[in-house]
């Protein structure tokens, strides 16, 4: 964790505005509203968007860092909202709520992580406007050989007090070389 | 709150995937280039217009075109990707010329000559969202972009009318 401390300020230091991003994306679920009416298949789209997205950021976080290894989960949480938030969105969420095997958490968020004045309409209010991140983690975690659950559990934008995103570990993903290969 | 995502600023990776995704859908589930490049640049406009909204207090209270046109390459291109525009140039008849000479989304994919082919329609998005920019001011201007030397972009502004 050391090392990937020191070196990582600087292969991070291309950014762009944050409202770029955050408009591009409300543009994007605007427009999935419109060709989609139902709610789950929103969901379901923006989950697997976040899924591409996030197997080729790990690619890039792992192409930079290959000495990044986790043993356990807690500490895979910690990278995901110490560097992977804080590098790619510009905040830390609080990681809390473990279960008493360390299994799953959840992140809060006192926002919605990629809303900035954004109102759900009426007929709209049960999808979940930031369900890219669920895809995004999710990739990201297989690239690295765990296969987890990602979902909300909450949002602002839907009244609640703070937005919750719920991971829970499943299991890892075992290396299907074939014999004689490596 | 809007102070602090102000200041925050976001992973050019991020982004620039996240616009792929968003080039991607479209292209997959779109009919025909055209009905393609209609709808990535109506989601720009969109974003533009919604934009423009945002920074409206700040904006000079001007009907001049060319202050507009300024204020877009200074102001307006520092807040979406924190750089100003490297160039900008006019053939004095309603054309104006936005010289960028790295745009951030040409880097991320690639330098070869194959990508040259698809990059007007890669660049629709950015051009309708600097299109809804100008749309807000009253300003009708349709927004092409000319990449011969990537990763510089050169985005056309041409303006048909004050309104």
């Amino acid at each position: 964790m050391a090392r990937l401390k020191a070196s990582y300020s600087e292969a991070f230091t291309k950014k762009v505005g944050t409202e770029l991003f955050l408009l591009t994306y409300g543009s994007l679920v605007a427009q999935l509203i419109q060709d989609y009416e139902d709610n789950d298949e929103i969901n379901t789209q923006l989950d697997k968007m976040g899924y591409n997205i996030g197997l080729r950021l790990a690619d890039d976080f792992l192409a930079r860092y290959p000495q990044t290894k986790c043993v356990e989960f807690r500490e895979t949480a910690d990278v995901i909202a110490k560097f992977g938030f804080k590098n790619y969105l510009g905040f830390v969420p609080v990681v809390d709520k473990w279960n008493p095997s360390d299994r799953s958490c959840s992140l809060f968020f006192d926002h919605n992580p990629l809303a900035e004045f954004v109102e759900l309409p009426p007929e709209h209010a049960s999808l979940w406007y930031a369900n890219i991140l669920c895809g995004v983690l999710r990739g990201a975690l297989e690239v690295v050989h765990l296969e987890v659950e990602v979902k909300f559990l909450q949002d602002v934008l839907r009244g609640d007090d703070k937005t919750e995103l719920y991971i829970r570990f499943i299991r890892k993903i075992e290396d299907t070389v074939p014999p004689g290969e490596d | 709150m809007a102070k602090a995502i102000q200041e925050r600023e976001i992973g050019l990776d991020l982004f620039a995937f996240l616009h792929g995704e968003v080039y991607s859908f479209v292209t997959r589930t779109g009919t025909d280039p055209e009905q393609q490049s209609t709808k990535l640049r109506a989601m720009g406009i969109r974003a533009g217009q919604v934009l423009q909204e945002r920074l409206n207090l700040e904006a000079p209270r001007t009907q001049d075109e060319v202050d507009i046109v300024r204020f877009v390459c200074r102001d307006v291109w520092t807040h979406l990707y924190l750089k100003q525009i490297d160039k900008l140039r006019t053939d004095n008849k309603g054309a104006y010329y936005l010289i960028d000479n790295e745009f951030c989304l040409i880097k991320q994919v690639s330098d070869s000559m194959q990508y040259l082919r698809d990059l007007p329609l890669f660049l629709e998005f950015t051009c309708g969202l600097i299109q809804g920019i100008f749309v807000q001011f009253g300003i009708s201007a349709i927004v092409t972009p000319e990449v011969t030397h990537p990763p510089m972009c050169i985005f056309k502004v041409q303006i048909h009318n004050v309104k």
